[in-house]
């Protein structure tokens, strides 16, 4: 009688609040945590392993990272501008952070081969950080008189009113290169097409897996899933850098493997890893 | 100190970020009754939110008040803009955003215009579909086969061809197993990568390894 009262309280007790006393009583909360410490002691490790001279694997090349410069160079032959854009993300966001190495890397290919960059935008605070960007780049090129802040521009936060005013400025500016690099929705091939439509090289790259499929439709090159995060590492050109995306490429090993032992192990009826992963 | 100032500030204001929503004591510490780190953090982020809006605002009457005094091309389409743009914050700033007159401009102007421009990509879909599918290899011939399947398997004259009670399914059988399996599977695959990618691109900008949001392109 006591036991069975025993385990009918036990049963209506409420699930504790916390995992070992102080991560939240969520899923892959510890698991989480640790996986992060064990990504952050990586990524130090091979950055210090770059920068010591010691070898880290290769990196394969990706063919979009090099159409960068041919798309710069082809709008400086034809006279016409250059659009890039990154949509939505705000300035917390690190689909933001890596197109900023992106934005840079554009802008004082511009810069330097004296080409109109305009860069359009939703949200107002990563606006403000992509015009200082633009401007430092054509400081850094010895251009800084050549910086138009008209070309840095706020369209709307509204998605299709953005839409909207960007596909009227790719029809009437005509760039001749079309960078569309960030996280983007509904509105991705509308902003594709209408680059076609102009005959724009267009290069993009994304996180956003649905609209992959509309880049790689309507777009020369495409940059999916992490090459975008590789890509904006690489473009800094510094040794050290390479070796976060080893540490990437390492996680992603890892992973792979972990899905293997626990599909093995989920097949044979034992469930330990999946509850490790989710504890 | 121009770099240094904003890179020990992200690495602080990170950590503080990691700590508030992983760690249960600091998720429920309250620096006054009622009043958890989180909600200030909320506070400053709609304060900078208006700020913002402020300079969204100036950059976009700055850039189109330009085109109307040099007179550039379509600057007719900029004095339109302006008129709408102030017009209709005066009307939402006088009668308020629930009269009947701002929701009216709002339902009857920006919803259908809205639409619109989302109706279009139906044409923009067959137009990028048509370049896509076009044979010119074996990649592209098999996406046009998968996509023809996918396309059957989707529209009621895929069931008459083929029915969904017939062997394999029929076309909506495979359809349902091209969605579930390979395309889960690659789908899966990308967020993974997706998922360290952002990971490890966090770290640098954390670690200050990556300082493009400062300026500059070194």
């Amino acid at each position: 009688m006591a036991m069975k009262t025993l385990m009918l309280l036990a049963a209506e007790a409420e699930a504790p609040l916390t995992k070992w006393g102080i991560f939240p009583n969520v899923d892959s909360a510890v698991f989480g945590m640790f996986f992060g410490i064990a990504m952050i002691i990586l990524v130090y490790v091979m950055i210090q392993r770059a920068r010591a001279g010691l070898p880290i694997p290769e990196i394969r090349r990706i063919p979009g990272m090099e159409a960068f410069e041919e798309a710069v160079g082809r709008a400086t032959e034809m006279g016409r501008p250059v659009h890039i854009t990154n949509y939505a993300e705000d300035v917390g966001d690190y689909d933001t952070w890596a197109f900023w190495s992106y934005l840079a890397h554009v802008a004082k290919l511009c810069a330097t081969y004296d080409t109109r960059v305009i860069n359009t935008n939703t949200d107002y605070l990563t606006q403000a950080v992509n015009e200082e960007i633009i401007k430092q780049a054509y400081l850094e090129a010895g251009r800084p008189d050549a910086f138009n802040p008209d070309d840095v521009r706020y369209c709307s936060p509204w998605q299709f009113g953005y839409t909207m005013a960007v596909a009227g400025i790719i029809a009437r500016e005509k760039p001749a290169a079309n960078f569309l690099i960030g996280y983007f929705y509904a509105e991705s091939l509308i902003l594709a097409e209408a680059g076609a439509l102009v005959g724009a090289i267009q290069i993009a790259a994304s996180s956003a897996t649905s609209q992959l499929p509309f880049f790689i439709a309507a777009c020369d090159y495409t940059m999916i899933g992490e090459e975008f995060y590789a890509g904006a590492a690489t473009l800094s050109k510094e040794p050290v850098i390479y070796g976060s995306v080893v540490a990437q490429d390492i996680g992603r090993v890892a992973f792979t493997i972990i899905i293997i032992i626990g599909a093995i192990m989920n097949t044979f009826g034992n469930d330990a890893m999946i509850r490790l992963i989710m504890f | 100190m121009k770099r240094e100032v904003p890179m020990v500030l992200a690495l602080v204001f990170a950590i503080i970020r990691i700590g508030f929503e992983l760690l249960q004591p600091m998720i429920a510490w309250e620096f006054a009754p009622g009043k958890t780190v989180f909600t200030r953090l909320s506070f400053s982020l709609t304060f900078m939110s208006v700020m913002g809006l402020l300079m969204g605002l100036i950059n976009l009457s700055r850039q189109h008040i330009n085109t109307i005094r040099r007179k550039r091309e379509h600057w007719v389409y900029s004095v339109w803009l302006l008129i709408v743009l102030y017009g209709y914050a005066i009307i939402g700033l006088i009668w308020g955003p629930d009269s009947n007159t701002f929701i009216w401009i709002y339902d009857a102007l920006i919803v259908p215009l809205d639409s619109t421009m989302f109706s279009m990509l139906a044409f923009f879909i067959a137009s990028a579909a048509y370049r896509a599918f076009r044979i010119r290899n074996v990649e592209s011939t098999i996406l046009l086969v998968v996509a023809f399947i996918v396309m059957l398997g989707n529209v009621s004259i895929g069931e008459m061809i083929w029915s969904s009670e017939a062997w394999l399914g029929g076309f909506k059988g495979i359809k349902d197993w091209i969605l579930s399996v390979p395309n889960t599977a690659h789908a899966r695959a990308l967020s993974i990568g997706i998922f360290l990618g952002a990971y490890a691109a966090a770290i640098r900008v954390f670690l200050g390894l990556d300082k493009k949001y400062l300026g500059g392109t070194d």
